[in-house]
C-alpha cells in the first residue's frame, strides 16, 4: 500500500499519465477529423450529384427562391458549363433562370443566352435572342457586336454592315470591320468576274490601307502580276506566306531586286541567290543551308491582341474576335516534298 | 506537332452538277472555316476537296484528325490509298484529286474518323451548310 501512494506520487508517473492524456486526445481529435471529413464529402457528393443533370423549371424556381443557391451562383455554374463546352446545359440552365429569376439581371442574362446560342451553332437563335435585347435597349453595345458575329457566320454580310452603324454611333471605331465586311462581300459574290473581284479588293486596300493579307492572298491566286503591282513591299512581312508560296513563273523580279526582305526570302527559297545572309534567323538558316537538307519554311499565326497561335491563317481571331490583328511568325520545318513520292501517312 | 481536328462535307446538286464544300479547322478552342464550290462535280470529289482544301490551309506540320461522314474519303484515307498507290490508281475513280490529297497530306500525320451524317455533331452540321449554301451559290451563277 505504501509502495502505491509512493509510486502515485513519483513525478515519473504524472508525466507518463500527461502522455497519455496527450495521445488519447491526439487520438480522438484524429477520428473525429476522418468522420468529420467524410461527413464533408458526402455532403459534396449530394452537392455535385444536383448537377449531374440541370433541375427542372419547378426544382429551379425553388431553388432560387428558397435561396438554396443564389442566382449568381447558378450564373457561374452555366458559366463554367460553357467554358468546358457542354453549352447545352448552360443553355438550360440560363433559360430557366429567364423564367424563374429576379428580373434586374434579365438583359445580362438574356445576353450570355444568346452567346451560348452563337458558340453552339445555333445561329438563328442567337440572333432572335440579340434582336430581342436591342428591342429594348438598342444601344447595347455588346448585344450588337455579337449579333455583327453572328450575321457573319451566317454570311449575311450586308445585315453585318447595318449593325455597323449603330456600333457607329456608340462611338466605335468601325473602320476595319467595315473594310473587312466589305472585302467579304466581294469575295463571296459569284456574280462577279475575278478579275472585277480584285479591282473591288484593290480599291478597298488602296482606300483603308487593311486587310492587306486577305485581299492578297486572293490577288495572288487570281492574278499575282496584278498583285505584284500593287503590293506595298514595306508589307511584305505581312504576307510573307503568301509570298513563300507564289510560284517561280508569278515572281515580279524588278521589284524583288530592290528589296533586301525579298531577295533574301527567294534566296532562302533557292530561287536567286542574291543574299549571302539575312537578319532574319530562319531565312538566314535556309539561305546557308546545305541545298541536300531537307529543310523549308512553315507559319504560324499569332494574334497580337491576344497572343492567341494558329496553325493557319485567319482574318478575325476567333478567340478575341479582333481584325486585322494577325502576326506571321517564320518557323523551319522538315520539307516533306523534297523527294515527293507517293505513300499513305495514315496514323489510325 | 499541333493537333487539329479537320471536319469536313461536300454536297453536289444533281450529283452530278454544281457543288460546295465546307471545312472547319479546330485547334484548341479557335477555328477557321474554309468552303468553295465547284461548277460541275460529284458529292465524292466534293467531299475529297474539303479535306484538300482544308490540308492545305494548314502552314505547318500538325496531327490532323479528319471527321467526315463520307466513307469514301474516310476508308480512302485510312484503307484503300496505300493499295491505289501501288496499282498506280488503274481503274479509281478521281486519280487527280487522291495524288493532290497525297501531296498536300505529306506533311501531316493523318487519321480519318467517320461519322454519321445529320447525327446532331454541331461541326458537320455547319460544314454542311456550307458546303450546301456554295452549291446554291454555285448554280444561281451558272443559270
Ligand atoms: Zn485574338
Amino acid at each position: 500500500m505504501n509502495l502505491y501512494f509512493l509510486e502515485f506520487r513519483d513525478p515519473l508517473f504524472g508525466i507518463i499519465i500527461f502522455f497519455i492524456i496527450i495521445f488519447v486526445i491526439t487520438a480522438l481529435s484524429y477520428w473525429f477529423n476522418k468522420l468529420k471529413k467524410r461527413e464533408d464529402y458526402k455532403h459534396l457528393d449530394n452537392f455535385l450529384k444536383q448537377f449531374h443533370e440541370v433541375p427542372s423549371q419547378n426544382e429551379l424556381e425553388v431553388l432560387v427562391s428558397k435561396g438554396c443557391l443564389s442566382e449568381k451562383s447558378w450564373l457561374l455554374l452555366a458559366n463554367s458549363f460553357t467554358k468546358s463546352g457542354n453549352y447545352e446545359k448552360s443553355i438550360e440552365i440560363y433559360s430557366q433562370l429567364l423564367k424563374v429569376a429576379d428580373k434586374t439581371n434579365y438583359r445580362d442574362t438574356l445576353f450570355l443566352l444568346g452567346k451560348t446560342f452563337y458558340m453552339a451553332g445555333f445561329l438563328e437563335r442567337a440572333k432572335q435572342t440579340f434582336l430581342e435585347i436591342l428591342k429594348n435597349n438598342p444601344r447595347t453595345p455588346q448585344a450588337l457586336s455579337y449579333l455583327l458575329l453572328v450575321y457573319e457566320q451566317m454570311k449575311n454580310y450586308t445585315a453585318a454592315l447595318d449593325v455597323l452603324e449603330p456600333l457607329s454611333e456608340l462611338k466605335k471605331d468601325i473602320s476595319v470591320e467595315e473594310a473587312y465586311l466589305n472585302a467579304l462581300i466581294i469575295l463571296n459574290d459569284v456574280k462577279i468576274s475575278s478579275e472585277d473581284k480584285a479591282q473591288k479588293l484593290l480599291e478597298i486596300y488602296k482606300k483603308t490601307n487593311q486587310m492587306t493579307h486577305m485581299i492578297f492572298e486572293y490577288l495572288f491566286r487570281v492574278n499575282p502580276k496584278i498583285a505584284w503591282e500593287n503590293l506595298d513591299i514595306s508589307k511584305s512581312a505581312l504576307i510573307v506566306d503568301i509570298l513563300w508560296q507564289c510560284d517561280k513563273k508569278d515572281l515580279n523580279f524588278d521589284i524583288i531586286m530592290q528589296n533586301s526582305f525579298l531577295k533574301e526570302l527567294y534566296s532562302a527559297k533557292k530561287y536567286i541567290k542574291e543574299a549571302n545572309g539575312s537578319f532574319v534567323f530562319e531565312l538566314d538558316l535556309l539561305i546557308n543551308l546545305n541545298p541536300n537538307t531537307k529543310a523549308t519554311l512553315g507559319f504560324e499565326y499569332v494574334c497580337d491582341n491576344c497572343n492567341q497561335t494558329y496553325p493557319f491563317a485567319f482574318h478575325r481571331c476567333s478567340n478575341c474576335h479582333a481584325i486585322e490583328k494577325m502576326r506571321v511568325e517564320l518557323l523551319i520545318v522538315k520539307d516533306y516534298h523534297r523527294d515527293f513520292s507517293e505513300e499513305s501517312n495514315s496514323f489510325l | 506537332m499541333k493537333k487539329v481536328t479537320l471536319f469536313c462535307d461536300g454536297s453536289s446538286l444533281g450529283n452530278p452538277g454544281a457543288g460546295g464544300y465546307g471545312a472547319i479547322l479546330r485547334f484548341g478552342t479557335v477555328e477557321r472555316e474554309i468552303s468553295g464550290a465547284r461548277e460541275h462535280t460529284t458529292n465524292n470529289q466534293m467531299e475529297l476537296l474539303a479535306v484538300i482544301e482544308g490540308l492545305k490551309a494548314l502552314k505547318e506540320p500538325c496531327e490532323v484528325t479528319i471527321v467526315s461522314d463520307s466513307s469514301y474519303v474516310v476508308k480512302g484515307i485510312n484503307e484503300w490509298l496505300g493499295g491505289w498507290i501501288k496499282k498506280d490508281f488503274k481503274n479509281i475513280k478521281n486519280p487527280e484529286l487522291w495524288r493532290e490529297y497525297i501531296y498536300v497530306s505529306k506533311a501531316h500525320k493523318i487519321g480519318a474518323v467517320w461519322v454519321r451524317g445529320h447525327d446532331g455533331h454541331p461541326e458537320n452540321e455547319r460544314c454542311d451548310i456550307l458546303a450546301k449554301q456554295e452549291a446554291l451559290k454555285m448554280k444561281e451563277a451558272i443559270k
